[in-house]
């Protein structure tokens, strides 16, 4: 008896080398194509170096291209490539005849599941390995190898194939279907923000305010997502001087990372229960188990009703040309009923392999059409009050506001009488919902000047968490002179002074790196110098203050501007991470006196310039006016 | 000693087995034979570990089959539709058997080339049906399998190699002890070579007898009487079937050939002469007591 025959034939017995052998050498192809693949990688490098290119990369750069490919590809890669090494290692219980092979060996449930995952896990880590192991070396002969780095990419690559072939050898567990398989684990990967964004959008469509974006809890349950959006590169910078410098790299996102790999391992234990319960007959189902069939069912006929009951209302409303933006609730529910038992019915015929499924399905397509009904019922009444939600002051940490361009974020502790006057304006919309519902149409009935604004505010609570919100509505002229409607309330904070200051101004602590006055008719950018950026930044929060700034309006039609325009670049204060750097750009208007005669003396406009901006908006001659102002 | 004991498996609500008994004694060959869908590759996947019973027993001396390594190391089978993977040759499956079987023997392998003049190279896929056949048969019983489990064996083989593999087989019969449980619609290959035969029909198993215990239980008789007196036979005779051909009558009844003929002859035929039954024809009459006859289809 050889030795590997005799390491499996005990019940306990946890791994058969020959069959982790033969899955390696069946599926080559795949692995070492994709080694061949990533190889190119460290050979354009190595030309890279010898050609004297790269011949200034030093550890720094090795650390960050590391960090980099882990960050940005990492979890795509891995999403993908370990579908494909699941699909392969666990294509016979998906063959009735190759079932019936792997189950009449003599090993147990147990051998043939470890195997396959080892087998699946090191198809899924050769390519890295191979490709890590050539640049390792390059970066060795050249000196700028860097350990640590190296120790980090090791460990956040080994969680993500632990994290996705977890996942997908999980959905190998469940169905007996090929094709199926892949559906299932895209369907797994994405289903919590898929859905929250379908009931939410469904709740959109009665319900004003609600943002159709997965949330923070749906998203944390989708592994691709969460990990693509957690793991980046944080650069560590210190100050010389004016100027930020690198020094070094770190890799975020280990907790997300250690969090899911937990998952991994957990989804991969409950995927051997599932293999040592799952029937071999089961080869060539839907689903895997007589327990999923129902959720198969019901669960395919909601998301039917989710997607195609809104196609088809979408339908229905362009037929009998139901203008409102907001729907109608009986319509909609009956829609979703019909793509409900659609969906029931497509599911049945997946399940059975069959056409001939309608003969005793009445109960079950009542249950469903019931189902998707009250779904639609639900979502269309704010049972959970998210339509009336408005945080209060004491729970409101920041507010970010966007609205036709209007950017901006108050925080309780800098700005709160500005963050109140926003939570007003959200009151208050909140408090006209049947209003701003009724109003949704193109108000061509109404006299006067109006205007579409898509409003976004985004609220970080005290608690951490993030309340969005999004409304879409029309400001009409004849409101607007009203200060108790949204309308008037939106109209007070554009033209509010510490919006306008807003524009340009840096905040405490923010230091002016550099100025450039862009003259947009000639296409010229002159830099200033230190005492000019500082002269012209006081003349403008002068203008400021004296309200020599025109404010934006709330119904359009702002005050040309001069093409002429100031850029400031500022680096903010510092922040645990280092410091940030920005810009901001603010148009120069004929009204803003002081900044004109600041220009003036500092030879930055020439008198016969500002005459022809003069003449060309029609306007009197800033000249003598600021003359007089100064 | 093989022993299945008040199988049942449902497939959809379907019994396909309804409490099956089979008892296979050791160093035989037993012949599990049926009618289409009587459940006879059901039993034998249930055998070989496959499936997992819904209720009953399936006993491999003495101990529970399905999950249990030690006790398939004993078995080697046949499918009728032998799985091997899609780019394999004879010899990468040889070593993948050789991983898995403790008594695979590489020697036997080596001899049987020339038995199975198949060149181990072959991609197993591109051989013909009756050649993948062959090659199931020579790894499989390079296994040196205590109990070997065959599922329609010989089919698509010609008639020289199924003289060839049932000889081999037969052979670890005789030398090795070897059990062999074979599940064929070839009744006639069957009466060959088989010593015991289980009957199934409907998921059940009707009879399970020696084949010689199950032939000398059932006789047929042929009768010649005298014109127009062909006799109403005695009630507590079972006829399973009557027949006749001019005034020669053909009975085929349940009893020892001596008793039953010692009864028809006290209606003192022309002529009366016991004859041995086919498997076959056992096979036909049995199950046309369980409404499985064949039907007189005019079209």
């Amino acid at each position: 008896m050889n030795w590997e025959v005799s390491t499996m034939l005990s019940k306990r017995s946890f791994f058969n080398p020959v069959l982790f052998q033969k899955n390696l050498t069946r599926f080559w192809p795949l692995w070492g194509g994709l080694s061949l693949l990533g190889s190119l990688a460290p050979l354009y490098m190595l030309l890279a170096l010898l050609s004297g290119a790269g011949r200034n990369l030093g550890s720094l750069d090795f650390t960050f291209a590391l960090y980099e490919v882990t960050a940005s590809a990492g979890p795509v890669v891995f999403f993908l490539y370990a579908i494909i090494c699941a699909a392969l290692v666990w294509s016979y219980l998906y063959n009735p005849r190759a079932v019936g092979l792997m189950h009449t060996l003599p090993a147990g449930r147990t051998c043939l599941f470890v195997t396959g995952v080892l087998s699946g896990l090191t198809m899924l880590l050769i390519p890295c390995a191979v490709v890590g192991a050539l640049v390792c070396l390059i970066a060795l002969s050249w000196g700028f190898f860097d350990l640590m780095a190296v120790a980090n990419t090791v460990l956040a690559i080994l969680l993500l194939a632990l994290i996705f072939f977890g996942l997908a050898t999980f959905c190998a567990m469940l169905t007996g279907h090929a094709l199926a398989l892949p559906v299932l684990y895209g369907l797994v990967n994405f289903l919590a923000p898929l859905l929250e964004a379908l009931i939410v959008s469904l709740s959109s469509e009665f319900l004003i305010g609600l943002e159709i974006r997965s949330s923070g809890w749906t998203i944390a349950l989708s592994p691709v997502i969460k990990l693509t959006e957690s793991l980046s590169v944080r650069s560590i910078t210190e100050l010389e001087g004016e100027r930020g410098v690198v020094t070094g790299y770190l890799l975020d996102g280990f907790g997300v990372l250690g969090l899911w790999g937990l998952a991994g391992a957990a989804l991969l234990g409950l995927a051997w229960l599932l293999y040592r319960l799952r029937s071999s007959e089961s080869a060539g189902d839907a689903a895997a188990f007589p327990w999923l069939r129902p959720v198969f069912r019901y669960g395919l006929s909601l998301l039917s009703a989710l997607t195609l009951g809104r196609l088809l209302y979408e339908l229905i409303r362009a037929a009998l040309f139901l203008s409102s933006r907001y729907a109608n609730r009986a319509v909609m529910a009956v829609c979703m009923a019909l793509a409900a038992v659609v969906g029931y019915y497509i599911a049945s015929m997946l399940l059975e392999k069959s056409l001939r499924v309608f003969r005793g399905s009445a109960r079950g397509v009542a249950l469903a059409t019931a189902a998707a009904a009250a779904v639609c019922l639900l979502a269309s009444y704010d049972l959970f009050g998210a339509e009336r939600r408005v945080p209060e002051l004491e729970e409101i940490s920041q507010v970010e506001f966007y609205d036709n361009g209007l950017y901006l974020l108050c925080t309780a502790a800098e700005d709160p009488e500005l963050l109140a006057q926003i939570r007003d304006l959200h009151q208050t919309i909140v408090a006209d919902r049947d209003y701003v519902r009724s109003a949704a149409d193109y108000p061509s009935n109404v006299p006067g000047q109006r205007r579409y604004h898509s409003l976004r505010l985004t609220y970080t609570l005290r608690n951490g968490t993030r309340l969005k919100r999004y409304y879409a509505f029309w400001v009409l002229e004849g409101r607007v002179a009203d200060p108790s409607t949204y309308d008037g309330k939106l109209a007070a904070l554009f033209s509010a002074p510490q919006v306008i200051l807003d524009q340009f101004a840096l905040q405490e602590g923010g230091v002016l790196t550099g100025m450039h006055c862009l003259n947009h008719y000639e296409g010229a950018a002159l830099e200033l110098d230190g005492e000019q950026r500082q002269r012209v930044y006081e003349a403008m929060l002068r203008d400021a203050r004296e309200g020599n700034l025109p404010g934006r309006s709330v119904l359009g039609g702002e005050p040309e501007p001069y093409a002429m325009s100031i850029e400031l670049q500022y680096r903010t204060p510092a922040q645990p991470s280092g410091y940030d750097y920005g810009y901001k750009e603010m148009q120069v208007y004929p009204t803003m006196m002081n900044t004109l005669h600041t220009l003036l003396e500092l030879e930055l406009v020439s008198r016969e310039q500002l005459e022809q901006w003069d003449e060309e908006l029609g306007i009197s001659s800033v000249l003598e006016r600021t003359e007089e102002g100064c | 000693m093989i022993e299945v004991k008040d199988l049942v498996k449902t497939f959809d609500g379907f019994p396909a087995l309804d409490g099956a008994n089979i008892t296979v004694p050791d160093g035989g060959v037993y012949g599990l034979v049926g009618p289409n869908g009587a459940g006879k590759s059901t039993v034998i996947r249930h055998l070989t570990g496959i499936y997992r019973p819904d209720s009953g027993q399936v006993l491999v001396e003495g101990e529970g089959v399905y999950e249990n390594p030690e006790k398939k190391a004993l078995l080697a089978a046949i499918p009728d539709d032998w799985y091997f993977f899609p780019s394999a040759t004879i010899r990468d499956m040889m070593r993948f058997y050789r991983g898995f079987y403790p008594g695979f023997d590489a020697s036997r392998y080596e001899k049987f080339k020339e038995v199975f003049s198949i060149p181990e190279r072959s991609v197993i896929r591109r051989l013909s049906k009756g050649m993948q056949k062959q090659a199931a048969f020579w790894l499989t019983m390079c296994c040196r399998p205590k109990y070997l489990i065959l599922d329609e064996p010989v089919d698509g083989l010609d008639p020289v190699m199924r003289r060839q593999v049932w000889s081999l087989m037969m052979s670890d019969v005789t030398e090795h002890g070897t059990t062999v449980l074979v599940s064929s619609h070839n009744l006639r290959e069957l009466e060959d070579v088989c010593d015991h035969v289980g009957i199934m029909n409907k998921g059940r198993v009707l009879i399970e007898r020696s084949l010689s215990a199950l032939q000398e239980n059932i006789v047929k008789l042929q009768a010649v009487w005298k014109p127009g007196e062909a006799p109403v036979l005695p009630r507590e005779l079972e006829v399973l079937h009557t027949s006749h051909v001019g005034r020669v009558y053909t009975y085929i009844v349940r009893g020892k050939a001596p008793e039953v003929t010692e009864r028809l002859e006290r209606h003192e035929p022309l002529m009366l002469e016991a004859l041995p039954l086919s498997l076959e024809e056992i096979f036909i009459y049995e199950l046309g007591g369980e409404h499985y006859a064949v039907k007189e289809i005019i079209l």
